[in-house]
């Protein structure tokens, strides 16, 4: 079983974008997810993230609460970083100038030894070598 | 003469089909065919409870009628759960219905706005 961690960029781009590389990347996730092979994770802000997108997104009200109707039925657990892992992530935040939250979803990925999956490229430059990272 | 006459009616559905309508007393303006109503012996397993349950419970030759009538109840829900897809692909079906020309650091900048 692998497990993934998503940022709010990588749900977004799945519907509000579409790349043939992207594409593919997340048909092969949903199939994984489908078949059990794969587990998807996120932190306890992620919905907030994806809320404030679709706020300023070019999607009228209608076309943004039906998003958010099948967003909810995602089959992705939110976790919440304890208070002493959130000391770490600060440090790792500090030390790859990088905001909290996007170190955050990283930091969630290195402790669950699974993969944060993002489509950040600057993150990705600058996290890189921390591994357990992907970027599509 | 008698075998000529089974083999053409072999080799013809549509009296056959005819006859066993008939034969069945089904009613010939059905548009249902005999394979759907009619009926065939099946073997199953089912739990030792379920067995115990059907002998005390269902009386004597009618088993086979509750038993039918319990998965044809349960028929219309399997079909339905078959149809629905998985969250995530539903999810990702709405990129037909609402794709739009951002780019992937306008989606990034639209997620951060408001927290700087």
């Amino acid at each position: 079983m692998k497990d993934y961690v998503i940022d709010a960029c990588v749900v977004l781009s799945m519907i509000l974008k579409e790349d043939k590389k992207a594409t593919a990347f997340c048909q092969n996730l949903i199939m994984e997810t489908e078949k059990n092979k794969a587990r998807l994770w996120s932190t306890f802000f992620f919905r907030h993230e994806v809320a404030n997108g679709l706020r300023y997104s070019n999607k009228d009200k209608r076309e943004v609460l039906e998003i958010w109707e099948k967003f909810m039925k995602l089959p992705i657990t939110c976790i919440e970083l304890e208070r002493n892992f959130l000391g770490s992530v600060a440090n790792l935040s500090r030390k790859l100038d990088i905001s909290i939250y996007d170190t955050s979803y990283h930091y969630l990925a290195l402790i669950l030894n699974g993969t944060f999956l993002t489509r950040d490229r600057e993150y990705y430059q600058k996290a890189k070598r921390l591994r357990n990272i992907q970027c599509f | 003469m008698t075998l000529a006459l089974i083999f053409s009616l072999l080799y013809n559905q549509n009296v056959i089909h005819t006859l066993i309508m008939k034969m069945s007393k089904i009613n010939a303006h059905s548009n249902v065919g005999v394979r759907e109503t009619g009926t065939v012996r099946i073997t199953v397993s089912v739990p030792y409870l379920v067995d115990i349950f059907l002998k005390k419970q269902i009386p004597k030759r009618q088993v086979s009628q509750f038993v039918s009538d319990a998965i044809s109840k349960e028929i219309p829900e399997f079909i339905a759960r078959k149809k629905k897809l998985h969250p995530l692909r539903e999810f990702f079906e709405l990129r037909k219905k609402y794709k739009s020309n951002m780019t992937v650091q306008e989606i990034i900048n639209a997620i951060h706005k408001g927290q700087k």
